[in-house]
């Protein structure tokens, strides 16, 4: 009974020390993270300008604090459940928990965190670890956007609209940043031994789900009904423009061997078919107008010589709209990322979404204590829970009180 | 996804993308000035991956001119895949998609089927110099292809065929408009008797098979 009582104790003893250092472990990582200095010009997260002391950035300066692998979803929430002080200053999310905390952070095996719902727009993360889900709430009616140098779905799953509920909210954006010190220099070694395992290369991993589902679009592509000349504004297309709106992009093909494409922003639409074209990103001009003439219709024709049935020659120009309510980008836009301040002109700018193979790791906090023999699995580690030292102490003491009250008892 | 932590060990699954669906990839892909495998394209799929459907994806502003061609990561990744990260083996669907500046390689294996349907591709100077969209769609293979209503624009080769006849289950309404050269048959093997529609293209065809059935060319410069 007293060996009972005693080994209880001991246990109770070591729960309060493992519960001490895991909570230190987590305040430690915060406290590294809100002590990083900003290490250059800060800029704010909103528009992108430099902030300085006569055009301060309030809240969404020195938004570099973040770029830190502890930054991790379970990080996230810790700080929101426990409504950290040094962090008012920066705005966060508000990822809604439905399902239990993350158990990692203290080195229980239980219940991985269930279920976030990203319902705002994020931070400059330098990594996002996906251990569970993380949904993008499909019908918001705001605009959302993710920032990160790294996701990492880790067993988890990234969903952003699926087949049944695609994403249906005006626009989600997630950013591949990088960032100025790491991301902007050559990086020609992809693990970098100073940084992460992932080195300095940005990028989705998947080791679970990846699912992007934006909104349905019933007309991708039209193609046109009438010869435009060069200088036309308005295209005349074969079918309604359902789901294009004014400010989307659309692409215009070229019909001249070896021309360019045009890129055009949806002025408007007449009649549900004619596309009145607004700005351009390819003109010279950036006016609305075509650069180059477009073939609008078809020939026939037909030639018994060479066996030749009546055959319609179609080499029609299309319009196809662009823009798409979700979006994942390698960086900031095609020239310029105001975090990172590199373009892609410099080593490592855009982002890669790679699959892994499935793999395997220890957890932390776990020991072998030896191996065993299973029938469905031919090796299996058997292990414990919680730190190896602490435990082995543990019944070592435990091992002592009893060698140490048998002898007691024996002198008695 | 619980239930992969056993034993004191985490068990990750393989990767996958249960779908790309009317999204959009901007600026994807990576170090286009740099040989493999430092050089990534957007997408690095596992040679294992069982599906891939994209429907109604865009790609502009392409920083590596692949779609997902990459060669073998030997080491340097946990977990990254020893092999070829070839999309042989995978069942891949793309429909209504656009791709600009990226070309796109189609080879299934024996039993692996791909379906390319209703896609625009576009070459020319979207991307950043050096990217490979000199042949901008490549089907190959031994497996079922299956190619209807997709258009080539504008790249130095359009539709680059080095799949057998026996490889084509449906082949309808597939053009190569603007591009040096439209349909290349660049092997021996290659099926020759598809109907190949090219309109403008420098060069219509250019084979290296013995003969060529059913094309129908406009205003290219020679066949």
């Amino acid at each position: 009974m007293n060996d009972l009582s005693l080994f209880l104790s001991l246990s109770l003893i070591f729960l309060i020390t493992l519960l001490t250092y895991s909570t230190f472990h987590v305040s430690q990582q915060l406290a590294l993270n809100s002590s990083v200095p900003c290490n250059h010009e800060p800029l704010d997260m909103n528009s992108g300008r430099m902030c300085s002391a006569e055009l301060p950035c309030g809240d969404n300066g020195c938004a570099d604090v973040i770029i830190w692998d502890g930054w991790t979803v379970h990080i996230m929430l810790r700080r929101i459940n426990e409504k950290m002080a040094e962090f008012e200053a920066v705005h966060f999310v508000s990822l809604f928990l439905t399902g239990l905390l993350y158990p990692n952070i203290f080195y229980f095996d239980v219940v991985w965190l269930e279920q976030v719902t990203l319902d705002v727009t994020t931070p400059f993360m330098n990594s996002l670890t996906i251990r569970g889900t993380l949904i993008v709430q499909y019908d918001a009616v705001e605009e959302l956007a993710l920032h990160a140098n790294l996701i990492n779905i880790k067993g988890g799953r990234l969903i952003i609209g699926n087949a049944t509920h695609p994403f249906i909210g005006p626009q989600f954006q997630l950013f591949l940043h990088g960032d100025m010190y790491f991301h902007g220099k050559e990086c020609t070694v992809p693990v970098n031994e100073f940084i992460t395992e992932f080195g300095c290369w940005k990028q989705i991993v998947v080791n679970g789900e990846l699912s992007v589902y934006g909104k349905p679009i019933e007309a991708v592509t039209r193609t046109l009904i009438r010869d435009a000349a060069a200088g036309d504004s308005v295209l005349y297309l074969d079918g309604d423009l359902t789901g294009w709106n004014i400010g989307d992009e659309v692409i215009v093909s070229s019909t001249e061997s070896g021309g360019q494409p045009e890129y055009f922003i949806v002025g408007g639409i007449l009649n549900g078919s004619i596309l009145q074209l607004g700005s351009s990103s390819t003109s010279r001009t950036g006016l609305g107008v075509l650069a180059t003439p477009k073939i609008g219709t078809t020939v026939e024709v037909e030639d018994q010589a060479s066996n030749l049935d009546r055959t319609v020659l179609d080499g029609r120009a299309t319009v196809s709209l662009l823009s798409r309510n979700v979006e994942i980008r390698g960086g900031y836009d095609s020239t310029y990322d105001y975090i990172s301040g590199v373009g892609p002109d410099l080593s490592n700018y855009g982002g890669t979404i790679r699959l892994w193979d499935a793999w395997q790791e220890d957890k932390d906090g776990w020991c072998v204590l030896f191996h065993v023999f299973i029938s469905d699995v031919w090796l299996r580690r058997l292990r414990v829970a919680f730190f190896c030292p602490t435990l082995l102490l543990l019944l070592f003491s435990t091992y002592l009180c009893h060698v140490s009250s048998v002898d007691i008892g024996m002198t008695q | 996804m619980s239930g992969y932590a056993l034993y004191g060990v985490n068990y990750y699954p393989a990767g996958e993308i249960t779908g790309l669906s009317y999204m959009r990839f901007r600026a994807m892909g990576k170090q286009w000035f740099l040989e493999p495998p430092f050089r990534e394209p957007p997408l690095v799929l596992l040679e294992s991956t069982p599906t891939l459907t994209m429907v109604g994806v865009v790609l502009t502003e392409p920083l590596t001119g692949e779609l997902w061609t990459c060669t073998m990561i030997s080491d340097g990744y946990k977990g990254a895949s020893s092999k070829d990260c070839s999309t042989s083996a995978t069942d891949i669907t793309v429909n209504r998609s656009i791709f600009v500046g990226t070309s796109a390689l189609f080879e299934p294996n024996v039993g692996v089927t791909t379906v390319v349907s209703n896609n625009l591709f576009f070459g020319g100077e979207e991307c950043s110099s050096a990217c490979p969209t000199t042949k901008m769609v490549t089907f190959a293979g031994q497996g079922n292809l299956t190619v209807v209503h997709n258009k080539v624009y504008g790249g130095y080769g359009g539709f680059r065929i080095l799949a057998p006849c026996s490889t084509f289950k449906a082949w309808e309404d597939n053009v190569a408009a603007g591009n040096a050269v439209g349909f290349n048959l660049e092997v021996e093997g290659s099926c020759g008797s598809l109907f190949l529609e090219g309109y403008r293209n420098s060069a219509g065809i250019t084979a290296n098979t013995q003969e060529v059935m059913q094309t129908l060319g406009r205003s290219s410069k020679c066949i």
